[in-house]
């Protein structure tokens, strides 16, 4: 290779391989050494799956080199959030001591689909314990540490829960990774990253394999260098799936037509980013400026309802029922989190009511939704309004314990909509900041067109880290 | 009663039940982290309640009997 390809898009190295300008197994094992090599760092790394890669490599090399392409992944590694299960004796940890020696020991369906279209697993990644389900103050609650984010001083909080895959792909680590989100675990880690992250529709990516945390709101997605490259992904994951019947029968092809042409309808919610702190204010109000160019912009306001309140009880019912053995196991007390982490006891005492009451409103809500945007191609707001926390501070805002305010995030994954998050400017020490592109369920081509659209005309997506 | 009344009233009873459970699992300042999350459940629950529904509102999630087809 006569370029170092950690921070060539998937697109690119897609070319590459297929031009046969590079090897599968000659890229894999550039990522193996830098994920091994790096991961530590940043405590975005639990397994490196070598043994797993190389033979998944070898194979993609004998397929392209007799002209058997698959398409965009083929040969390309990429690393999943330790909560998605793998084949091959190896450890699916959750990101929890009590589960370190877990093996399931099957391939989750997402890592099937993967497979399938020839990409290269080459390592699971870090996270949050439990998917950060049981609340958490401080970044240390993880089995492999505080996940740090590639940038500043090296010193500050990944976000999370899918800490490790943020890390890991703005650190050149790996080309792409699978996150999860149940209430602002890709976005807020791409956002700390400086990263593209693409929350899909509910529903539109199998949790077959995928620890849950929350039945009705946990999804699978890409994390990417680019919205585009997480489009390629998405082309790949989605789809229907016998093994979960809560994923749609609605097909997803990746539209990736030029969107430089269009002329979009965007929603910006109003004071939006009013709490917001003053970089994350003025890199949002650059990106306004610059999505007036390729589209109109008008202020809308939800209604008032109990977004975060039925959010978060159908996350706090339904996980307290998913780890209810857990609970009475006495394992709790092996979490690495700090002592807040014992309020997720309360979550056994919520009334069926409260969460049968909590499922009721959000049908409101999903016509709100649907109401509201409708008519708009995105609604655009912050993932985050500040820039990651130093690792050993507590964390500023969680909007899954508390009253704290998070329309976006709570409307986004109540009503099950996809957003992608990218990098929008730099604030505070040096950290990233970033913007999102809320669109209705099933328009995740909306959503990608608007990003690449925003990415065509910046270039914070090709601004990265030093090692 | 008053609304506060109320609301002390739904903490102790969810409290009690916890505190039967598992306070032989938790010690008395775990016990204490118990307390404010049922503090902030119950304080979730009434800005829950808060929101008027009518008899029209059906859970989102409703059961579907299995399906052959779906499965195939």
């Amino acid at each position: 290779m006569t370029k170092t390809p950690e921070f060539l898009p998937i697109r690119e190295l897609g070319r590459l391989l297929r031009k046969k300008e590079v090897s599968p197994v000659e890229l894999a094992k550039f990522f193996l050494d830098r994920l091994e090599a790096e991961g530590p760092k940043y405590n975005a790394l639990v397994t490196v799956t070598r043994e797993r890669a190389l033979k998944e490599a070898r194979e993609a090399e004998a397929e392209i080199s007799q002209g058997r392409y698959k398409g965009a992944l083929h040969g390309i590694p990429y690393g999943v959030k330790d909560l998605i299960a793998t084949a091959g004796n190896i450890p699916t940890t959750w990101g929890a001591v009590p589960f370190k020696n877990q093996v399931l020991d099957y391939d989750a369906t997402i890592v099937k689909k993967l497979s399938n279209a020839g990409a290269i697993l080459i390592g699971k990644l870090a996270m949050i314990e439990l998917a950060g389900g049981m609340g958490y103050a401080y970044p240390q609650a993880s089995a492999t540490g505080p996940a740090i984010t590639p940038w500043g001083n090296k010193d500050s909080w990944t976000g999370g829960s899918s800490s490790g895959s943020g890390a890991a792909v703005a650190a050149g680590l790996v080309p792409f990774a699978i996150g999860s989100e149940t209430w602002g675990s890709i976005l807020m880690p791409a956002h700390n990253c400086g990263i593209s992250g693409l929350r899909p529709t509910y529903g539109r990516v199998s949790r077959y394999g995928a620890m849950p945390l929350s039945w009705t709101l946990d999804k699978l997605g890409p994390m990417c260098l680019t919205a585009d490259d997480c489009g390629l992904v998405l082309n790949e994951i989605a789809g229907r799936d016998p093994c979960d019947h809560t994923t749609s029968k609605s097909s997803f092809a990746y539209d990736d037509q030029d969107p430089s042409d269009r002329t979009f309808k965007f929603a910006l919610l109003k004071d939006m980013v009013a709490n917001g702190e003053e970089a994350v204010k003025a890199n949002f109000g650059e990106s306004l400026k610059i999505l007036e160019q390729i589209g109109t912009i008008e202020e809308v306001e939800f209604p008032d309802l109990p977004y975060e309140a039925a959010t978060r009880t159908i996350l706090n019912a339904e996980s307290a029922s998913i780890f209810e053995d857990f609970f009475d196991s006495g394992q709790f007390h092996e979490l690495s989190g700090d002592s807040s982490k014992f309020g997720a006891y309360s979550r056994l005492a919520v009334p069926a009511t409260d969460y049968l009451r909590a499922l009721r409103i959000r049908d409101r809500i999903c016509d709100v939704a649907n109401n509201l945007l409708g008519s708009y191609d995105a609604i655009i707001g912050t993932p985050r309004n500040q820039v990651a926390t130093p690792i050993n501070q507590p964390i500023r805002v969680s909007s899954i314990t508390g009253l704290a305010r998070d329309i976006l995030g709570s409307v986004g994954n109540i009503a099950g909509l996809p957003s992608v998050a990218v990098p929008n400017g730099f604030g505070d020490r040096g950290l990233p900041t970033g913007i999102q592109f809320m669109g209705n369920a099933y328009e995740e081509n909306s959503v990608l067109a608007a990003a690449r659209a925003y990415q065509n005309i910046t270039d914070w997506h090709n601004q990265h880290p030093s090692d | 009663m008053s609304d506060e009344t109320v609301r002390k009233a739904e903490i102790e009873k969810r409290f009690s039940f916890l505190e039967a459970r598992f306070s032989k699992q938790l010690n008395e300042d775990e016990m204490g982290e118990v307390l404010k999350g049922v503090e902030s459940t119950v304080d979730i629950s009434i800005a829950m309640r808060s929101f008027e529904l009518t008899y029209k509102d059906e859970p989102r999630s409703i059961f579907h009997p299995y399906d052959k087809e779906e499965k195939s």
